[in-house]
């Protein structure tokens, strides 16, 4: 069995009188360790799949199996533990605590999980080691982005999600990050879910999974995945 | 433009709370502010009219000289009056109770009737509704001048407040213990007397004035004027009048009093030459008698010699008889016998002869012998008729003597009775004179009383003090200006809360409005892309604020205007007597109060907006940069910082990150407690003064007060007291009088104790100044409130004015913890000392029974003549708590409303403080945070504002409730200055309570953050 595995997960939207399918039919199963890319246009259900995959999101069928359980069947806080425990989140805006330092930014999700990695050693394998009681606002995109992976890696969660993480970035800085990602899926085994709408990312994955209308249009698995210095940016 | 406006719509129904927060937050403040500001104009309203419309009085004389109707002329001759109206009226004790009785008057000073009729008769009157009843029979047992009523029993008709009584103390009463406690109305012609007891005047225009504006004081103060030049002017008539009068009455009295000495005098007189001539009659008789009496003696004497002569020739006669006898040899004896011998010698010799003829030789012989014996006798029978004649005469004298004796002595006799006669009509005659003589003692000694009488009389006469007038406004009714003050106080209370109320709602709506800007910078922008101007877009959110700005200032003014009024307003009922409250809306301060409102809301709403339209439109359309973190100040301090908890750093943090929002939670905070604690403080200060002042300080059970004054208690009294199981008792003297010191006067209970050394049973003594009270042998005890209203501190003097003027000084010896009404301490000696008079004890304070049944008690005393009242302390309590239960209403006004301060401000605050940090939440759920957690996190650092804010709000509300103390204190009651510590913890758990409701209130929203949403970009 697989250590991800999604079966036949349909989430649908009611937004007044209409009812918007946002994801139909989806099923696919990522291994463990793994370096996974969703590519997809806008609309194509990416996040959708990402928050449900994230636990930020129940579907209204189907079955996601995560290490052997059955999230789809979780409650809300069970969700919130789930969250807690197994997931390590990496966004587009960063999304870190302005008032934290870089080393508080960690150390705010560090608190609450079960066996997390040191925050120091985190951010200092991030290299960020000078920067560690920097704010937000002094650091550059690219190092927020970095204290960013540093907080969802330092949780040691069992999937690090990771929605469009070069985003906000200049290509040069976005390379360093998937460098990162890359690093710390290949280094610490760490089962990692990249979702974006570049096509170029999708070459340094193990696995990827194509969406479009809300339905998988295909699933590719890269023999020999390429190293992120050699993607033709 | 239209679809701006439909935007606008649109954003108040989407977000209806924040609608509706900014529109109760504006209702809250303008309704606070505009109901408190109303309260005193509502209130000057409602008396004014009050007064206007009962034709209240705008000044009143009174002369210690009586008013006559020359001064009622020269009234109305001056130019700014209106009104003149002459009027009676006297002070009288009814059922023990000092009641004034004034004469009604149709054009002055009209009564409220409530209830019934006026009277008809003469017998009937209106009485003060809050006493009695329709149908009472009011039997008048004392006047403060006997015979001024004719009419000593009224039936009450009908029941009526009056505008000169509005203060439920209504003053001070000439009769009984000085304290007026309740008033009627009697027709005029129940009073006689030969003056007016006082005049009542009203000044030119004052109608048209409002009572306690400047222009009433302007308009009454023309005819002030006026009267005061009249004043010296008609006392100086009334002084001449009265002199004139007491001088024609003295002559009367010397006219009549000497009329009556001259008919004495006349009466003496008559007397006196009655007796003269009775004493002219006596010494006639006395002459008389003397005469008679010298004719008697010399008559007497007459007989005696003639006697005495006739006597002695009888005597002569007899010894020549003797003498013839003797040479004859005869005796007296013998003579008869001789003869008889004689006559027989002779008879035998003419025997012998006619036997013998003629010429017997012996004829011759014996004829010759014959003849002899013849002539022999003839001379004897001469002897013998010599004898016989000396006989006879001797009888005769001797008669005549006898006769003479008996005629004498009857004289005498006679003689002697008149003597006697005149002895009596002499002593009868003396002891008139006698009486005559204590008449005329009695008379002149009746003339010196009448010359001292008059002379006195004169005396007094120039003793007679110029009758002074009193010119008295309407501030000398009892409440008339208390009211006011305290509707000042309300006023000054009043600014303080509303001015609190602006700021803050000012500021939450300032805050609001700046986070919907912020929040729609995204809107904005893309509609400043768009190409609409700056105008437009204001114009949207004016719009917003318009719609929220109208409906609140309507909502709050509406609730405003009626509610607060009316609850302040009932509270000055548990004082004064007053009329409804007219509650008077006007338009124009509620049109001024929406444009002022309106003005600065959209003030607020072109600030927030113009913060955000100042940028480019592109910069707009840009998410807002965030806040950059900062170090803050506490991280310098090592060994502090390390030992904060990680959330507790980042509590640190955001506090000082979110300086706006802190500083206005910590406001909203503080104020919200503050005021709060200042309501309970206020209920505190007020709800403890009963059981301070009757419970602790004056703890006797009732107070007797008697219908006779007496230097010692009579036998009935104590053994009236032992009956009824009394046994803890002692006599007092109270009173009440106007003290004054350094220029500022007071009214005050004088208390004088018979027995100071027993004083701890019925009263308590805390000193103020010293460690220890000791009661004072010299000087007085003054309390707390008195010393602080008259600024005296011990070894300072106060001082009483007599009736006669005279300043009473005493000295103050101790000051004592006292909380209602004035008093003055002093022991026996200290008040026959400084009064100069002797003690005379009215009153008897005494500790009851418990199972003593009040009423029955009272009555039996009453019933037994011994008391005219009996107060109880329990009643007392009561009274006081009904006084205090009005004041517990504004209390809870305040605690509402500072309730619900604390509530709109923790709301506004919280919910604002979710969204600004919306972004932040989102990520730590997504983190994993429970909802437990992300709740703490967010709440922690608000709790932490919040109980910061309370211990800051607990102590501002220390000065806060001092300072309304300080207002909101009358002169008669002294307020507990310290807050009770369950204050302080209400206070506290009431704001924490809010907050937690707050919080339960939000933590859905919190809950319901869609974190997907949130994440996804920066809007």
């Amino acid at each position: 069995m697989s250590y991800i595995e999604l079966k036949n997960i349909k989430k649908e939207y009611i937004m007044g009188s209409i009812k918007i399918i946002a994801a139909h039919d989806v099923s696919f199963t990522i291994e463990k360790g793994e370096l996974v890319v969703i590519l997809g246009p806008s609309g194509a259900g990416k996040t959708t799949i990402l928050n449900l995959l994230g636990g930020m999101d129940n579907a209204t069928s189907g079955h996601i199996i995560v290490d052997g359980e059955d999230i789809t069947s979780y409650n809300r806080k069970q969700l919130i533990t789930y969250r807690r425990n197994s997931i390590g989140f990496v966004f587009q805006f960063y999304n870190l605590v302005q008032n934290l330092t870089a080393l508080e930014n960690v150390e705010l999700a560090v608190q609450i999980c079960k066996n997390p990695l040191k925050p120091e050693k985190v951010l200092g394998e991030v290299g960020l080691k000078d920067r560690m009681n920097n704010f937000p606002a002094q650091l550059s995109g690219g190092e927020q982005q970095r204290v960013a992976i540093a907080r969802a890696i330092a949780k040691n969660p069992k999937l690090l999600l990771c929605d469009e993480p070069t985003g906000a970035l200049d290509s040069k800085t976005g390379i360093k990050i998937l460098e990162l990602l890359q690093k710390s899926c290949r280094e610490l085994g760490m089962t990692t879910i990249i979702i974006t709408h570049n096509a170029i990312i999708s070459e340094i994955a193990d696995k990827v999974i194509r969406l479009k209308n809300g339905t998988i249009e295909e699933i590719k698995i890269n023999k020999k995945p390429k190293n992120v210095k050699e993607l033709d940016w | 433009m239209r679809l701006l406006y439909k935007l606008s719509f649109q954003k108040m129904r989407k977000n209806i709370g924040r609608f509706l927060s900014v529109l109760f937050i504006v209702a809250l403040g303008v309704g606070f502010f505009a109901g408190l500001r109303e309260t005193t104009p509502d209130i000057q309203l409602t008396l004014d009219n009050y007064y206007d419309d009962h034709h209240l009085m705008d000044f009143k004389i009174v002369s210690t000289g009586g008013l006559t109707e020359e001064d009622v002329e020269s009234l109305k001759a001056l130019e700014n009056i209106e009104k003149v109206v002459p009027s009676y009226s006297v002070d009288v004790l009814i059922d023990g109770e000092e009641v004034r009785v004034s004469a009604i008057e149709e054009e002055i000073n009209n009564v409220a009737l409530k209830e019934g009729k006026m009277p008809e008769k003469n017998n009937e009157c209106i009485a003060d509704a809050t006493k009695y009843k329709i149908g009472d029979v009011l039997k008048i047992t004392k006047m403060s001048q006997e015979g001024i009523l004719t009419t000593q029993e009224y039936t009450v008709v009908g029941l009526a407040d009056s505008p000169l009584y509005l203060s439920r103390k209504m003053g001070i009463a000439s009769i009984g213990t000085g304290e007026l406690e309740t008033f009627i109305y009697v027709p005029r012609s129940n009073f006689d007397l030969k003056y007016y007891t006082e005049i009542y005047l009203t000044a030119k225009n004052s109608l048209e004035e409002v009572a306690y504006e400047d222009g009433y004081e302007e308009v009454t103060n023309l005819l002030l004027k006026e009267l005061e030049e009249l004043k010296p002017i008609r006392e100086t008539k009334r002084y001449e009048e009265i002199l004139e009068e007491a001088t024609i009455e003295i002559r009367k009295i010397e006219n009549e009093a000497n009329e009556e000495i001259k008919k004495a005098e006349t009466e003496l007189n008559n007397a006196l030459s009655e007796i003269n001539s009775g004493r002219n009659e006596i010494n006639d008789a006395k002459n008389e008698l003397m005469q008679n009496e010298k004719k008697l003696n010399e008559e007497e004497k007459n007989g005696i010699v003639q006697i005495n002569n006739a006597k002695a020739s009888w005597e002569e006669n007899y010894n020549v008889f003797i003498n013839t006898l003797s040479s004859l040899g005869l005796t007296e004896n013998t003579l008869d016998s001789s003869l008889t011998t004689l006559n027989t010698e002779i008879a035998n010799l003419e025997q012998i002869l006619s036997t013998l003829p003629e010429t017997d030789p012996n004829y011759s012989a014996t004829k010759a012998a014959l003849d002899n014996l013849k002539i022999e006798k003839n001379n004897l029978e001469t002897l013998i008729t010599t004898r016989d004649t000396l006989n006879t005469s001797k009888t005769e004298i001797e008669n005549s003597e006898k006769e003479l004796k008996t005629k004498i002595s009857s004289a005498r006799a006679e003689i002697e009775q008149a003597r006697s006669q005149i002895a009596t009509n002499e002593q009868e005659l003396d002891k008139g004179y006698e009486e005559y003589l204590n008449g005329l003692n009695t008379l002149n000694e009746k003339k010196a009383e009448v010359e001292k009488q008059i002379a006195d009389a004169k005396a007094q006469l120039e003793k007679i003090e110029k009758p002074e007038w009193y010119l008295l406004d309407r501030t000398d009714n009892n409440g008339y200006s208390s009211v006011w003050d305290d509707a000042m106080k309300v006023d000054a209370i009043a600014g303080i809360f509303p001015i609190f109320f602006i700021i803050v709602v000012a500021l939450m709506c300032f805050n609001t409005m700046n986070r919907m800007v912020e929040e729609e910078r995204g809107e904005i922008g893309t509609l400043t892309s768009l190409g609409y101007g700056n105008f437009s877009i204001i114009n949207g959110y004016l719009f917003y604020i318009f719609f929220a700005t109208v409906i609140g200032v309507t909502i709050g003014l509406l609730i405003g205007y009626t509610l607060i009024p009316n609850v302040i307003y009932s509270i000055y009922h548990a004082n004064y007597i007053l009329p409804k409250l007219e509650i008077n809306m006007k338009l124009l301060p509620f049109f001024i109060i929406i444009l002022i409102t309106l003005g600065l809301m959209s003030l607020i709403a072109i600030i927030s907006c113009l913060k955000e339209l100042k940028n480019v439109p592109a910069t707009i359309l840009r998410p807002a940069a965030p806040k950059a973190g900062k170090k803050v100040f506490l991280e310098h301090i090592k060994f502090l910082w390390k030992r904060l908890s990680f959330t507790g750093k980042v509590t640190a943090r955001n506090m000082f990150r979110y300086k706006k929002r802190i500083i206005m939670t910590v406001l909203g905070v503080v104020g919200s407690t503050a005021l709060l604690l200042t309501g309970f403080g206020l209920r505190d200060s007020i709800s403890s003064l009963a059981d301070l002042q009757y419970g602790k300080i004056n703890h006797y059970d009732a107070l007797f007060v008697l219908q006779n004054n007496f230097t010692n208690l009579t036998n009935d009294m104590t053994a009236k007291l032992q009956e009824d199981h009394i046994t803890e008792y002692m006599p007092i003297y109270q009173a009440s009088f106007t003290f004054e010191a350094k220029d500022l006067t007071h009214d005050v209970y004088l208390i004088a104790l018979s027995n100071p050394s027993d004083i701890n049973k019925f009263i308590t003594f805390n000193s103020k100044v010293n460690d220890e009270f000791i009661f004072p042998d010299d000087g007085v005890i003054i309390s707390e409130k008195m010393a602080n209203l008259l600024d005296i501190q011990i070894g300072d003097f106060i001082k009483k004015r007599s009736s006669s003027n005279e300043l009473v000084v005493l000295p103050v010896s101790e000051i004592v913890e006292n909380y209602t009404m004035h008093y003055v301490y002093m022991n026996k000696a200290t008040y026959e000392k400084y009064f100069e008079t002797e003690l005379k004890y009215n009153m008897i304070m005494a500790n009851l029974d418990d199972n003593i049944n009040h009423d029955e008690l009272a009555s039996k005393w009453m019933d037994a003549g011994l008391t005219s009242t009996i107060n109880f302390t329990e009643d007392n309590i009561e009274i006081f708590d009904n006084m205090v239960g009005g004041l517990n209403l504004i209390v809870l006004l305040i605690i509402g409303a500072s309730c619900m301060l604390a509530f709109i401000v923790l709301y506004n605050l919280t919910t604002i403080n979710i969204a600004e940090r919306i972004r932040e939440i989102s990520t730590l759920k997504v983190l994993g945070f429970y909802d437990k957690e992300v709740s703490s996190y967010v709440y922690r650092e608000t709790l932490f504002l919040t109980i910061f804010g309370i211990l800051l709000g607990l102590v501002a509300g220390i000065f806060l409730h001092m300072y309304v103390i300080n207002v909101a204190e009358t002169d008669n009651i002294l307020f507990l200055h310290s807050i009770l510590w369950p204050s302080y913890i209400y206070s506290f758990l009431i704001i924490i309570l809010f907050t937690i409701i707050v919080q339960i209130l939000t933590n859905q929203k919190l809950k319901k953050i869609d974190m997907v949403e949130s994440l996804k970009s920066v809007e």
